[in-house]
């Protein structure tokens, strides 16, 4: 059984976001939920300023809070190493979120997408509204749904449940990388198997120091960051007394 | 399929110019400011997924066709604005007795096949085959990547040339004297001729054009002082203009996902219009993070929010363009039709332009000063 990680290279990262967009497409996401997210940081005082983005999303930790609180079992691991949420076991308690130190888990506490239910155009028949665009589509819910993310989980989660990345378990179980992964247009994103010896995630992870955000409370993330968001070169020098 | 009373400077200047035009059509995706003053409105193609058209770029010594496609159906019966409308127009104008523009419209004959389009949909893609036919037809082939056929290249979706030969245009450059000139002639005599026309000196052009160089200083390479306008004292910060990550050419201010990813922009928040002050400057103001402030500049003003931020040199504001639509669309504007939602830069930056380009020039054109709400 393949163990999943994902190693993300903040240097080749630019921070354009293709990965929480596109993830949110490939997922039929709410909004206001990032499954994939980012946190962002402008340290020092102008003109000695830098700005970082890392990319984040659910760290699938080998040793998961999220799931050692979860009272039903809905949150449970996979073989693969993929931290997944069953929504019908989900009695919405929300104790994963209260356990997870990364808030990357969201809470359903209205019906997804309400804003696509709005039925009014800005120019009675001119323009059209959200409602009727949906409608023609033929999609359910949002204009651009995906039905594919529908073949391990609701394909929109409903409301009471919480949900988070699955590291698009429904893609990978047909050899296909996460959505995130495929979208980075600076290929920021490598996925692969812990377990083989000549993955390029473990390759990398031999390579380059990583890191895990938040190590030292012991969740042990699948997912690891190489490098620096700043490919800055400087003058050489050896500075003075 | 423009908005021009968004999108270009001093927009309140078209504003009255379209108010007095007495009948306009505009061709458009979005119900927008322009189509406001408009007596018809008809809906485009989106661009991107909706219609035949092909883009062109060159960079790096190479030189890339990349093709539009329609790849999803229709929601709707709109039309493209580029061919289906002209020939839609054309076959009403031919039922009444004027069909020469028909008539050339049918020149435009598949080459594949030699026939002739019988209607919008056949012309859009007809002209473009025709269009681009050096590039995928095998018979044509003039170089860079070789197709097999339109439906190769169809698939394929961009032609790339090859790269460019180095010295290539040595001696046949498109200047006055074929070289590449450092001592531009061609600016020389265009300038010459221009100042000939209208009985003036070329060094007066130049003033005209608000430009420094006098003599044969302007023929060659030379600093010029940016002009900003207004005065340093009653507008003491420069405007730093910029794009966001998420403007499609500004037409993505109707997705909610635009505000939801609004902080994509370093500096930037979500579901918020900010100007990106430097702390040093906004503590000399009394602003806090969060603080409605109204961004005036000597041609007009805008209201936001206030944001501190460490990436803005003191004695600047940047500000994001893209907001700031009072129509456009239920989420691009606050209350559609009367309110804005956010400010549009455009209402700060005076309609200047690069003379002798006739470019708008939208960076770092003006000053502001800020008032606290």
């Amino acid at each position: 059984m393949p163990r999943y990680a994902m190693v993300i290279d903040l240097r080749r990262c630019v921070g354009c976001g293709s990965c929480s967009i596109s993830c949110r497409n490939e997922n039929n996401v709410a909004e206001g939920f990032y499954w994939s997210h980012k946190i962002t940081e402008t340290s020092g005082t102008f003109p000695n300023v830098r700005y970082h983005y890392i990319p984040t999303l659910c760290n699938h930790c080998e040793n998961p809070p999220c799931v050692r609180g979860c009272p039903t079992r809905a949150m449970h691991k996979l073989d693969n190493g993929i931290t997944m949420h069953d929504p019908d076991k989900c009695i919405g308690c929300r104790y994963c979120m209260i356990n997870c130190p990364y808030g990357v888990i969201y809470f359903n506490w209205k019906n997804a997408h309400a804003s696509w239910k709005d039925n009014k155009a800005v120019i009675p028949n001119v323009t059209s509204s959200p409602a009727e665009e949906v409608r023609k589509n033929g999609g359910k819910g949002v204009p651009y749904f995906n039905p594919e993310r529908g073949a391990t989980l609701p394909d929109i989660r409903p409301k009471g449940v919480v949900e988070k990345c699955t590291f698009c378990d429904h893609r990978v179980s047909r050899d296909k990388l996460p959505r995130c992964v495929e979208a980075c247009p600076a290929d920021a994103r490598v996925f692969g198997d812990l377990d083989d010896p000549k993955s390029e995630v473990n390759q990398l992870l031999g390579k380059f120091r990583p890191f895990r955000l938040k190590e030292a409370v012991g969740t042990e993330p699948a997912v690891y960051y190489i490098r620096d968001f700043s490919s800055a070169g400087y003058p050489r020098t050896k500075g003075g007394v | 399929m423009n908005n021009f009373s968004f999108s270009a400077p001093q927009p309140e200047r078209w504003e009255r110019a379209l108010s007095k035009i007495p009948f306009l059509v505009h061709i458009t995706t979005n119900a927008s400011e322009f189509s406001w003053f408009s007596d018809i409105v008809l809906p485009d193609t989106h661009h991107m997924f909706e219609k035949w058209g092909y883009v062109k770029a060159h960079a790096n010594g190479y030189r890339h066709v990349t093709l539009m496609q329609p790849i999803v159906k229709n929601l709707w019966d709109y039309k493209t604005d580029e061919t289906e409308i002209p020939w839609l127009i054309a076959e009403k104008l031919a039922k009444r007795g004027f069909d020469n523009l028909l008539r050339h419209y049918k020149t435009y004959k598949d080459p594949e096949t030699g026939k002739a389009p019988r209607n919008e949909k056949e012309f859009a893609l007809y002209a473009l085959k025709y269009a681009t036919q050096k590039l995928w037809d095998p018979a044509k082939y003039k170089g860079g990547d070789k197709f097999n056929g339109w439906k190769e290249f169809a698939k394929v979706g961009v032609w790339n040339s090859n790269p460019y030969p180095f010295r290539k245009r040595w001696g046949k450059m498109k200047t006055k004297t074929g070289k590449f000139e450092f001592y531009s002639k061609t600016l020389q005599a265009a300038l010459e001729k221009h100042a000939g026309k209208h009985g003036v000196s070329v060094d007066e052009v130049l003033e005209a054009a608000k430009y420094l160089a006098k003599g044969e200083m302007a023929f060659v390479p030379h600093y010029e002082e940016p002009f900003i306008l207004g005065d340093e004292k009653e507008y003491p910060f420069i405007h730093v203009d910029h794009k966001s990550r998420l403007n499609r050419e500004g037409r993505s201010a109707n997705c909610t996902w635009y505000f939801d990813f609004k902080d994509l922009d370093p500096g930037d928040e979500t579901w918020d219009d900010v100007a990106k002050i430097n702390p040093l400057d906004a503590a000399k103001l009394g602003l806090a993070n969060g603080d409605r402030i109204k961004l005036s500049s000597p041609t007009g003003s805008l209201v936001c929010t206030a944001k501190l931020w460490e990436g803005v040199r003191p004695g600047t504001v940047a500000k994001c363009y893209g907001q700031g639509h009072w129509a456009y669309g239920k989420i691009a504007s606050e209350e559609f039709g009367k309110t804005p939602r956010g400010g549009s830069s455009n209402d700060l930056i005076p309609a200047q332009y690069e003379a002798l380009s006739g470019s708008s020039a939208y960076y770092a054109v003006t000053r502001l000063k800020i008032e606290k709400l």
